[in-house]
């Protein structure tokens, strides 16, 4: 998409996985509500927060897109049956009284500065179009990442035991059948088998209170937050992510900064709400900034109609990344 | 041994649940036994990658109907959950299951002992799940036969109320039955749709706490599950005695050594790691469904076998009898109903004696069951109206119910074709009686001179001359009434 081979992509944005990417490569990215899309076909990573969502070089292309793959599903007892509101339709352009609220937790220490200037300018620039602006709090932000990390590793080591070796994909022979499931599933990457102990472990006699149970507990708490700030805002700006795009492999041995990566994208899955990314500039190196748009239940069309406003007087998806040379070694 | 231990048995049964099509896909729900294998299967029930499950609404009906019979408290938010552990007959990875908010608990069922004692047996909990696919050992391999994957499956958990294994035999002899009337489950044990596994233990009497328990699996028929647990409680007792202690484990029944043997070790307690099964919204069940499964449920064995012993007057031994098999009683009662409807055709206690007796054995000779021949309750209801009204007697009414079984022609039909009417034409007769009687002086003086036990001489003439069919009530009366007009000439 970047490279403008494609006019539009499906992704699945399970913990961040369309907007983080989309804010990386300069695309609007977009995130629906858990049920707006149908699974149906996806090949599961953590059930209760896979979404598929569409990128675009606009707003408008991310629109178009997801009037087609949004709608009910009677194969995937999850998707909401809602009628899909016409996408495109929505893009007016005019969000003036559009009530906008900055989550303080969103703008924290080890936020680049950089990235933190782009998203306020950009939350000026909405201001300028007549949006009112309105600080808000999402008190338990801090706990999405540990949450997340219990929860989706959890559903994630109950999704992938189907890769036994029995009925599809590599098999190893083993000496009996317990030996063929555990040497089989040795082919998995180390990030995998770390995700499926991390939720195996989650989910053990003994720690399932302590650990997923309790981070299904913190879970209602995030999803309550969305909830009471909805009530006074229409809209919430945010970064989409705390920094620019990083090296492929600068933090793979280093799991813990990786997730870090995340920490803004991760709440809004735990919750009822959808989000995007729509590019807000560039840093100093000349990768993309994103401002992370997220709306309540179903207001896909809403935060749409946002990014398209922003980009009528910030252009940004009109200028390509171009990366560093030193990132293409 | 029963003086020292007290034995403590739960009973664990899986019960198929005979919708058309599986718990959380479309597919077939076929007999897994004379099914080809793996060809009603499709992505879902295989596990394929990126396939959902969709609940069964026909499988959730049952299951509430089950619940409600056994009297159980209905669960109105159902959380399917993930039970997880690796086997080649579960291709998920994961059965979806019931866990901590199963649709049933808190239920009971009486049983009757062999003694006619009443026992109340505790149900813990009735939930729904999907059953696994199949597999066949064979040398140098295993095959997996997924049709039986996905087949809504119902688990029914006692409480540990359960003492000997005659109680074990009543209480799943009982759940069968129950099954059965309520059109979910065949109950054929053989077929493996209907599974019960007893969790066996002891422990010296005025114990509060449970002794090690076993678990007997793989048991296919009443008998063994009653002999299979004896066996156990003086296995356990035995052990025991000897100063040992019980291993827990599954063990399964020898049918020739009559024994049971370990089959494997429970060493260290399984770790499902159950949790929401994120695929499945909570299933809802409010008032109104529960109502309407209510009212489609059928009049159940216990209160019918009191209706036919309370209201019929039959015996103990004749309500269980008829109320046995759902498909006799519902016979049953559409004869009674068709008798009172028609005024006649006898009382229930008469059909009852004819179904149990003539009827049972005519079928056991020709190897049927009630619902496999081309008779309907009315027209055996016909055939004793027939009886009643003194145009055939017992024994050719025997007869002509042979035929009807066979032919599935009317009685009425039979008896006129083959001339087996009884002959009541009393013109007739007595034109008989009076032949007889003129060629006959000397019986005749012997009798009006006193001897009145030759009336039976004049009986057998009669019955000969009509060649067996005429009414002897008819016979009688009319024989008495010329022999003393007679005395009168």
């Amino acid at each position: 998409m970047a490279a403008g081979l494609a006019y539009g992509a499906l992704g699945t944005d399970t913990g961040g996985s369309v907007r983080q990417p989309a804010s990386f490569c300069g695309l609007v990215g977009l995130r629906p509500t858990y049920g707006r899309v149908s699974r149906w076909g996806v090949i599961a990573f953590a059930s209760s927060l896979d979404q598929v969502g569409p990128f675009g070089r606009t707003a408008a292309d991310a629109a178009a897109l997801l009037g087609v793959v949004a709608g009910y599903d009677p194969r995937d007892s999850t998707s909401l049956d809602a009628p899909v509101p016409d996408y495109e339709a929505a893009l007016t352009g005019d969000i003036r009284g559009l009530r906008v609220g900055v989550p303080r937790e969103y703008f924290i220490e080890g936020i680049e500065p950089e990235v933190e200037a782009a998203v306020r300018a950009a939350i000026d620039d909405l201001a300028a179009l007549g949006a009112e602006i309105i600080d808000v709090s999402l008190p338990h932000t801090r706990y999405g990442l540990p949450v997340y990390y219990l929860i989706a590793p959890a559903e994630a080591s109950a999704n992938l035991a189907r890769y036994d070796g029995t009925r599809f994909g590599p098999r190893v022979a083993g000496a009996d059948m317990i030996d063929t499931v555990r040497q089989t599933r040795a082919l998995f990457g180390p990030e995998t088998k770390r995700r499926i102990m991390l939720g195996t472990y989650a989910l053990s006699a003994g720690y399932y209170d302590e650990y997923y149970g309790r981070a299904l507990k913190v879970r209602s708490l995030i999803r309550e937050d969305f909830r009471r700030v909805f009530e006074s805002v229409d809209v919430i700006a945010a970064p989409t992510s705390p920094t620019t795009a990083f090296r492929i492999g600068d933090r793979a041995g280093d799991p813990l900064s990786m997730y870090l990566a995340d920490i803004f994208t991760l709440p809004l899955n735990l919750s009822a709400s959808c989000g995007l990314s729509v590019p807000c500039g560039f840093d100093s190196q000349g990768l993309p900034i994103g401002l992370q748009l997220i709306g309540d239940t179903l207001q896909e069309a809403l935060i749409l109609n946002v990014a398209h406003a922003y980009e009528q007087v910030k252009p940004w998806h009109r200028r390509l990344p171009v990366a560093p040379a030193e990132a293409l070694d | 041994m029963l003086e020292r231990y007290e034995p403590v048995i739960g009973l664990e049964i899986h019960a198929e649940l005979l919708t058309r099509s599986k718990m959380f896909c479309g597919c077939r729900v076929v007999d897994s036994v004379e099914a080809a294998p793996n060809t009603a299967v499709c992505p879902v029930c295989l596990g394929m990658p990126g396939m959902l499950p969709v609940i069964n609404r026909r499988a959730v009906e049952f299951a509430l109907r089950v619940a409600l019979a056994l009297g159980c408290e209905i669960q109105p938010y159902n959380i399917f959950a993930r039970k997880n552990y690796f086997y080649p007959d579960l291709p998920k990875g994961y059965q979806i299951s019931q866990y901590e908010l199963p649709i049933g608990r808190n239920g009971a069922l009486n049983i009757t002992l062999s003694d006619g004692a009443t026992k109340r047996i505790g149900i813990r909990r009735v939930h729904m799940e999907e059953d696994t696919g199949k597999l066949t050992h064979l040398d140098g391999g295993s095959l997996v036969d997924y049709n039986r994957s996905g087949v809504p499956l119902l688990e029914i958990v006692t409480e540990p109320d359960i003492r000997s294994g005659e109680e074990a035999r009543a209480y799943a002899t009982r759940i069968r039955q129950i099954l059965r009337y309520l059109g979910v489950n065949t109950g054929d044990m053989e077929k493996g749709v209907l599974r019960i596994e007893p969790n066996i233990s002891i422990r010296p009497r005025g114990s509060n706490e449970f002794g090690t328990r076993i678990e007997l699996k793989n048991l296919n028929s009443f008998r063994v599950l009653a002999d299979g647990t004896d066996y156990e409680l003086r296995r356990q007792a035995d052990l025991l005695d000897a100063g040992g202690h019980v291993v827990q484990e599954t063990r399964g029944w020898h049918e020739t050594r009559r024994e049971t043997f370990s089959q494997r070790a429970k060493e260290e307690a399984e770790d499902y790691r159950y949790f929401a099964e994120p695929d499945l919204p909570p299933l809802l069940i409010d008032e109104a469904w529960i109502e309407s499964a209510r009212a489609t449920l059928p009049e159940l064995p216990q209160a019918k076998e009191a209706r036919y012993r309370d209201e019929f007057g039959l015996t103990p031994y004749e309500a269980t009898a008829l109320a046995d098999d759902h498909v006799v009683a519902e016979w049953f009662d559409a004869a009674v109903v068709t008798a009172d409807a028609a005024e006649a055709g006898g009382n229930p206690k008469v059909i009852a004696n004819w179904i149990l007796n003539d009827l049972f054995r005519l079928l056991n000779e020709r190897e049927r069951a009630i619902n496999q021949i081309d008779l309907s309750p009315s027209s055996l209801v016909d055939l004793l109206s027939l009886v009643a009204r003194g145009v055939i007697n017992q024994n050719t009414a025997r007869e002509v119910l042979a035929e009807m079984i066979d032919s599935g022609r009317a009685p009425a039909a039979i008896i006129e074709e083959r001339g087996l009417g009884q002959i009541s034409d009393e013109p007739a007769l007595v034109a008989l009686i009076d032949d007889l009687i003129a060629a006959n002086p000397e019986p005749v003086a012997a009798y009006l001179g006193g001897k009145e036990n030759l009336l039976g001489w004049f009986v057998g003439q009669i019955m000969r001359a009509t060649r067996g069919q005429g009414n002897p009530a008819m016979i009688n009366k009319l024989l008495r009434q010329r022999l003393e007009h007679r005395r009168s000439m």
